[in-house]
């Protein structure tokens, strides 16, 4: 056969034998023709000679390589695990990403840095997060307390300052006398509270009401924004002694008021007369109408409201 | 926000929810997990009472035909598809928590199921569900053949037509794809399971003795072959006699077997000739340049490579640990998700 006399002196190359050398040297001594082989895997003489050239680039994937390898040492009885061998030693670049699961890397595992890195900042996020929300959770439940808080504080310091007005006074005749006890007073923290209060001290009696229609009357303006309060319309206040529901309007309908008021507070409305206005609790309130005091109490019914019609 | 941290924690998985076998492939750490489909189930105080979940997976094969009445070894897995909901979605649980051993939060993966091509609308939706349910994070579907293609390294991404053939447990897939998608693709609910139960009948109608599933398992792992050899295998097998009713041993020979076989394997074939047929011509003729690569635990059976070669005329060639092909390329899919998108994945 005139293949086999070509290739007879193949095995002695001095070269790298590759799988394709040993597949050929093997079926040229079992004197099998390249046409046999091709017959018998199903395959193209021209993939043949690629393989036993060791030319597996024009074969595309590796798995075919690998599959024509094992196919062609079954036919010519070579070990087909040593060919795979041979081939992946010489072509070992060529191997696909993944090939078999013996080879596997992990590449992330739970003890991993990177893992355990981004554990911690998820759990110190977190962290974070749940402090800022309970927070704000303080704050907005700090917040409605502290404006009882303020209005009972300067009820407090109204009643705590009349002593202190007297201790001023005599603190100040003291210094008349003995300058050393100043020096002493200038030292004692009582100086520092009365330096700050003498502004309230002059109007204490006044303190608390002044302070508390301040607040409501602001409040009272917030509930109707928009709507200006031009000089010359009609004043009603109302002073409110216990918890009560309120609804004003004025004579256009305008909602003046639709809150409840807190007792001990007072509001200041302004508008045009006739108002009409619902109360829910008609006890606990006073009604001052440009001045005057509106009799309420006969227009209470059983259940304590009141539905009044003033400057009508 | 917890799903989040605890899929940090947690590995992408790609399972092969298999008829005969679950493989479960974690990124980056390869086949975790390799057991049969099988759970046992212990109901005590009679039926109606309370069940429990006695084993799962190698140990609940061995029960499987050894159980007593308080105990059913079922196979969940029917055709590819889901059988019964309940005990797949517990066998799913399991293996992920088992793939997840060493981590006290439950674990919650994104998770990549194959899904045969012929499931219809339902059975993957069931598939989707019983992952779910079983605590996965997010559930992608994929054609099992486009995984198998993937994971045996074929170049699916080319424009040219690669061919695959996964014979499962309980079906055979064929395939023919081009530039990442599926050409033809064609189910027939025949696989591993099929030849078992062809053995089984072969025994009684031949020799009148009853062999069990397990049996027969056996009897194809160690002589079945799909072709003629040269040399004849012989296993010596027990079962129970028909007429007798006395367990008896006798000796089989892979020449019957492979007679018994028959039927099943031209079933195969023919749906690969159909395939075939239906192929694109220029598709067609890049397959019959390269040939059809077979994946799958049927491809392991002695000689079927020979035996499609003859039939179809084409060189066919058996993808390396054939077994975990569909898995591999799950996982291959699971990586490529993250760069490439969802290009591969089943639609429900």
């Amino acid at each position: 056969m005139d293949v086999a006399e070509d290739n007879a002196n193949n095995p002695a190359r001095p070269a790298k034998i590759g799988p394709g050398e040993r597949l050929q040297a093997e079926r040229i001594k079992k004197g099998l023709s390249l046409e046999d082989v091709a017959g018998r895997m199903h395959l193209s003489n021209n993939i043949l000679e690629a393989i036993e050239e060791n030319n597996f680039d024009e074969i595309t994937a590796p798995i075919f390589v690998k599959g024509y390898l094992r196919a062609y040492a079954r036919i010519v009885a070579l070990n087909e695990d040593d060919m795979i061998e041979q081939y992946l030693e010489m072509y070992s670049e060529e191997d696909p990403p993944i090939s078999s699961t013996s080879n596997m890397v992990p590449e992330l595992s739970v003890k991993d840095a990177r893992i355990k890195w981004t554990t911690y900042l998820v759990v110190l996020v977190l962290g974070v997060l749940l402090a800022a929300w309970w927070w704000n959770k303080q704050q907005a439940e700090e917040a409605p307390i502290s404006l009882d808080a303020q209005t009972s504080g300067v009820a407090e310091s109204a009643s705590a300052e009349e002593p202190v007005v007297s201790s001023e006074v005599q603190t100040g005749s003291e210094t008349l006398i003995d300058s050393t006890e100043t020096a002493e007073t200038l030292e004692t923290p009582e100086l520092e509270s009365v330096a700050i209060t003498p502004a309230p001290a002059t109007e204490s009696s006044m303190a608390v009401e002044p302070e508390a229609t301040v607040v409501e009357t602001a409040t009272g303006t917030l509930a109707n924004p928009g709507r200006s309060t031009p000089a010359g319309l009609d004043k009603m206040r109302i002073i409110v002694h216990a918890d009560t529901w309120a609804d004003v309007k004025d004579s256009s309908n305008y909602q003046l008021v639709y809150d409840l008021l807190r007792a001990d507070t007072s509001m200041e409305l302004t508008g045009e007369a006739p108002f009409a206005v619902f109360l829910g609790n008609g006890h606990g309130v006073e009604i001052l109408f440009n001045g005057e005091e509106i009799e309420i109490s006969p227009k209470i019914r059983d259940d304590n409201t009141a539905r009044l019609n003033i400057g009508g | 926000m917890f799903a989040a941290i605890r899929g940090v924690l947690s590995n992408d998985l790609s399972i092969d929810l298999g008829t005969a076998n679950t493989l479960i492939y974690s990124r980056g750490q390869g086949i975790v997990l390799n057991e049969p489909s099988v759970v046992a189930i212990r109901q005590d105080r009679g039926p109606g009472g309370p069940k429990s979940i006695e084993a799962v997976g190698t140990d609940a094969k061995k029960m499987l035909g050894r159980t007593p009445e308080n105990i059913t070894a079922k196979r969940p897995m029917k055709d590819g598809v889901i059988a019964d909901f309940t005990y797949t979605e517990k066998m799913l649980q399991h293996f992920i928590r088992k793939v997840h051993e060493n981590q006290f939060l439950r674990p919650s993966p994104r998770v990549l199921i194959c899904v045969p091509c012929g499931a219809t609308q339902v059975e993957r939706r069931a598939i989707r569900e019983s992952a779910l349910g079983a605590g996965a994070r997010k559930v992608y579907l994929i054609e099992e053949p486009m995984a198998a293609a993937i994971g045996a390294g074929m170049p699916v991404d080319e424009a040219q037509g690669s061919m695959v053939l996964d014979i499962g447990g309980g079906t055979s897939e064929v395939a023919v794809m081009s530039l990442n998608g599926i050409v033809y693709s064609a189910s027939v609910r025949i696989g591993g399971d099929r030849f078992d139960d062809a053995i089984i009948n072969y025994v009684r109608r031949n020799y009148g003795i009853l062999i069990g599933e397990a049996t027969a398992e056996r009897i194809k792992v160690d002589i079945a072959a799909a072709y003629p050899g040269k040399d004849l295998l012989e296993i010596e097998v027990k079962g129970r006699n028909l007429s007798e009713g006395v367990p008896r041993a006798f000796t089989l020979n892979s020449n019957e077997i492979l007679e018994a076989l028959q039927d099943p394997l031209y079933g195969i074939i023919s749906a690969v000739k159909n395939a075939l047929e239906q192929t694109p011509p220029e598709l067609g003729s890049d397959i019959a340049e390269r040939g059809i690569v077979l994946t799958g635990g049927g491809a392991l059976l002695r000689d079927l490579d020979r035996l499609i070669m003859e039939e179809t005329g084409l060189p066919v060639i058996i993808a390396e640990d054939p077994l975990t092909c569909v898995a591999r390329g799950g996982g291959r899919v699971l990586e490529m998700i993250d760069e490439h998108g969802l290009d591969f994945l089943a639609v429900e």
